[in-house]
């Protein structure tokens, strides 16, 4: 389990792995991403990473490398699903950390992920689950 | 009418039209009001209540920028208020049931769905490949069958 002092206040229970939260729109991913972004300034458990980021430096792998994260959230994934190093990297990182993918597509090619996870958004408290 | 256009087949998207990919960044640049089909759009996906362009207040009670609306919910205002082909790959299936059965114009770019869409609205009227649908359940049909043969 992995939580930060945030407000709302974060909780990822899952255990090292590569997740897809659930395909619906408006759920809080992208509220949840601004959040740890801002706490991602402070804290080195955490990397988040979102379209913005990949149009100005695609290399994931240069910005992960020596790095060990506890946490890693990729925002708008669908937006450059298709750079098989982003996907190299991102099933990489799962080996040790959890990752979280922002993807609506069906087929997301070139990752395997260990399933669906649910976002539960309340005005205080966000929780990221089986 | 709706026009859709299926990715994976030989979509063809009118050459006087540009296809919007990047929604929060076109977004930023979209003047609309706080019309009623506008406002049904960010109560149907976002749980919201549209103010203005400027301001909604989330399911919370909290009053917020519009650019917190969900990104599902942004294509779906640049889907009733552009005459531009949008792309919604960054939309959820509930944004993509919403903006089906509550745009009565526009232009939008999709995958085909792997299930079928919600059957949800009486009225809607779309078209894709050339034929027109008076019914979600009509697509879904076309989908299932005809389209991909």
């Amino acid at each position: 389990m992995i939580q930060f002092a945030t407000f709302p206040h974060i909780t990822v229970s899952l255990e090292p792995g590569l997740y897809i939260f659930t395909p619906d729109s408006a759920t809080g991913k992208t509220y949840m991403t601004k959040t740890l972004r801002t706490q991602a300034e402070e804290d080195n458990r955490v990397f988040v990473y979102t379209y913005g980021d990949y149009v100005r430096n695609p290399d994931v792998e240069a910005l992960l490398r020596g790095r060990q994260f506890e946490l890693l959230l990729f925002d708008r994934y669908d937006m450059y699903s298709q750079n098989e190093k982003v996907a190299r990297a991102v099933t990489q990182a799962a080996a040790r950390a959890v990752v979280l993918l922002d993807a609506k597509a069906s087929r997301i090619p070139y990752i395997c992920a260990e399933g669906y996870v649910d976002l539960t958004f309340t005005v205080d408290e966000m929780e990221v689950h089986w | 009418m709706l026009h859709l256009y299926f990715k994976g087949q030989d979509y063809r998207v009118p050459t006087d039209k540009s296809v919007v990919r990047n929604v929060e960044h076109t977004f930023l640049g979209m003047g609309f009001t706080a019309t009623p089909e506008n406002k049904k759009l960010v109560y149907a996906i976002d749980q919201g209540e549209l103010l203005d362009r400027y301001v909604f207040i989330d399911r919370f009670g909290q009053h917020l920028y519009t650019d917190c609306l969900s990104t599902g919910c942004k294509a779906a205002l640049l889907v009733q208020n552009t005459d531009k082909v949008i792309d919604l790959c960054e939309c959820g299936l509930n944004a993509v049931n919403t903006i089906l059965s509550v745009c009565k114009e526009g232009y939008v770019l999709m995958e085909a769905p792997g299930i079928p869409l919600e059957e949800g609205a009486a009225e809607v009227v779309l078209e894709a490949d050339g034929k027109v649908f008076h019914s979600i359940a009509q697509l879904n049909e076309y989908l299932e069958g005809e389209c991909f043969l």
